[in-house]
């Protein structure tokens, strides 16, 4: 589709970041991904439909914050010192008018200072830090959302870290926003461990995040609890552990992973992974 | 003003059967219409059809003489009340219910004049400046119906509302939606799986099942004229009972596997015979309140008397409902507690034929 563009937009189309990000340009994304800008002098109102249908409007000319946020999770790797969460949503049907509501609303639920960063026209990022909503007050939220737009839409709550590498999290996470059927809002684990038995390239990526670093014992810590159905006595057991050896691993792991796998959505994540490691 | 037609509507999601089946329904101005059937009948998705959450796969969807099929939802001036309260946990109730005018950017004080006056009608104007956590869960329903209100639109949709209230709060809140519609006037289209709401609330019913309608009619309509068994034994608590046998020469119905033979009332047994339904197979069905115990009904000529052993026996306060079989049928009595009798007892029940439907035990349509 971007040759057929290319065809008819001639010289006013771009798909190199440095020349289409700035507001002489509208930014537009395909399916999978791939970006491209034209410049607006070009542009026609009717032009800018048909261009809304085929590919996801790009949401460019924001604030110098929003901009450094995009910035970081546009890059390779990000380390963030501090401990943050993403919450994604993606939204049917939107026009422009609705987009620029709804950032507003979602800058009045979030805690300061959580960054709302748009995305494209219907895909939202926000990063919290400090503070972070109740999954309660997420759903109730949402659904109040969709009776006021009247639209569909899916969300995924990610996973909370102390720290770490924000653009790998923010890659991952919408992956998984992308590539799973959503129920309205998600968690990020169970949608990670179906995004794991769907997609190689994000289960390399994951694999090499969660099971990579670890030593044998804590793989060895895994199996053996899971297949004891998280039961600490017969994993000790199973594993000639005393069982405050065994409960200084799990906290280790969990240091080391970031997910609880004391939970059963931590726990069948790390086993899944493992299992196609 | 809202005067709705839904015209051979389809809904098909990629690679499934149909989900909404030729779906043909005039609503008019001013009608509380409730789509009630079972999880999975195409009751929900007809609706957010009509709110433009679904694309419509087929057929015209029509307000006011404007097709809205390619209307955006938000330009559809439709208002719709969601099963769980949908409220913003971080605004009071006085900005969770200015929020869509705010979003429709009406002037600050037509906002406050309107979100006030459903304060008034719902009750909820010491509630203003609460957050939702601070309400019940009526009040909190409350708001989320007066965020609809507010926005004084042609068509409500109300998607199970109540379904989240305990029993108690749940028959109170369908008085207040009953009082609210009959104020506002407006037209509703309001969905349920429970028949006791649809019956309560509807000024006509749409009971579906698998994506079909089965039957449209008025509360008393499709209570005392089912087209159906589905209709039949959906409608009315506990369920209609039904008794599979055959109309035999004799003009008698012989219940399958019995020596139990019903008397047919003259009227229903001319429309049998003329139907052809003699010797053939056939379902009986009788509402549990048209089977009696008192002994003042064995004088009556076309009452059955069936000396039955009741098998389970329910007092309900006011009345008592009584569980037994002919043959290997089961079947369940609704008479007055005063018959009340204990399980395992021996009684006669009086099966009053009059109130007898009868349906073709194949296609399971009523026979008239």
């Amino acid at each position: 589709m971007l040759q057929q563009l290319t065809g008819l937009f001639k010289d006013h189309l771009s798909t190199d970041p440095a020349v289409y990000s700035t507001d002489k340009y509208t930014v537009y994304q395909l399916t999978d991904g791939l970006r491209f800008g034209i410049e607006n002098t070009i542009l026609t109102a009717r032009e800018v439909d048909l261009l809304d249908l085929l590919a996801e409007r790009v949401v460019t000319s924001t604030s110098d914050d929003t901009v450094s946020w995009r910035r970081r999770l546009e890059q390779t790797h990000s380390e963030e010192a501090e401990p943050f969460r993403m919450v994604h949503f993606l939204f049917e049907q939107l026009d422009a008018r609705t987009g620029e509501d709804l950032q507003q609303l979602l800058r009045s639920f979030f805690h300061t200072p959580s960054a709302v960063i748009p995305l494209t026209a219907n895909r939202f990022v926000v990063i919290e830090r400090e503070e972070f909503v109740s999954e309660n007050d997420l759903h109730d939220f949402f659904t109040a959302l969709q009776s006021d737009f009247l639209t569909d839409g899916k969300v995924l709550i990610g996973q909370q870290r102390k720290s770490g590498d924000l653009a790998v999290q923010f890659r991952l996470e919408q992956a998984a926003l992308r590539e799973t059927p959503l129920l309205h809002i998600e968690r990020f684990l169970p949608a990670l461990t179906r995004l794991t038995l769907l997609s190689t390239d994000v289960r390399q990526e994951l694999i090499e995040r969660f099971i990579t670093p670890l030593e044998y014992e804590s793989r060895e810590t895994i199996d053996a609890f899971c297949r004891a159905n998280l039961n600490v006595s017969l994993t000790a057991k199973h594993l000639f552990l005393h069982r405050n050896s065994l409960q200084y691993r799990l906290d280790r792991l969990t240091e080391q992973t970031e997910i609880d796998i004391r939970s059963f959505e931590g726990a069948s994540f790390l086993y899944t992974l493992l299992r196609v490691a | 003003m809202a005067d709705i037609r839904l015209e051979h509507i389809d809904k098909v999601y990629s690679g499934t059967a149909k989900a909404v089946d030729d779906f043909n329904l005039h609503i008019k101005d001013k009608e509380f219409i409730v789509f009630v059937g079972p999880s999975g009948c195409g009751k929900s998705t007809t609706l957010r059809m009509i709110a433009g959450l679904e694309e419509i796969s087929g057929g015209d969807f029509v307000i006011d003489g404007k097709r809205m099929n390619d209307v955006a939802p938000k330009d559809r001036d439709i208002a719709m009340v969601f099963q769980n309260y949908a409220l913003y946990p971080h605004m009071n109730v006085f900005d969770n219910m200015a929020f869509g005018l705010k979003l429709r950017k009406f002037p600050k004080d037509e906002i406050k004049q309107r979100v006030d006056n459903a304060a008034r009608i719902l009750g909820l104007e010491e509630y203003l400046e609460r957050k939702p956590k601070a309400l019940s869960g009526g009040q909190r329903q409350r708001v989320a119906i007066g965020r609809a209100i507010v926005r004084d639109a042609k068509v409500f949709l109300m998607d199970e509302p109540l379904s989240n209230l305990d029993a108690k709060l749940r028959v109170q809140m369908r008085k207040e939606i009953i009082q609210l519609h009959k104020r506002l006037e407006t037209t509703t289209i309001y969905v349920t799986h429970d028949q006791t709401e649809a019956m309560t609330l509807a000024t006509r019913i749409v009971i579906m099942k698998a994506g079909l309608i089965q039957q449209v009619g008025t509360p008393k309509e499709v209570y005392d004229h089912p087209d159906n068994m589905f209709v039949a034994g959906f409608i009315g608590s506990p369920s209609m009972n039904f008794l599979t046998g055959k109309l035999a020469e004799d003009g008698l119905f012989h219940v399958t596997g019995t020596e139990e033979k019903f008397e047919v009332p003259e009227g229903k047994m001319k429309v049998l015979r003329e139907r052809g339904y003699t010797s053939k197979d056939l379902v009986l069905g009788i509402r549990p309140e048209d089977i009696h115990a008192e002994l003042i009904y064995q004088d009556t000529k076309t009452a059955h008397r069936f000396p039955a052993h009741i098998e389970v026996s329910e007092l309900m306060g006011a009345e008592s409902y009584l569980y037994s079989k002919v043959g290997n049928q089961a079947f369940t009595a609704r008479v007055d507690s005063r018959s009340h009798v204990e399980m395992g007892s021996d009684l006669d029940l009086f099966f009053d034929m009059t109130k007898a439907h009868f349906f073709d035990a194949a296609t399971e349509a009523t026979i008239r």
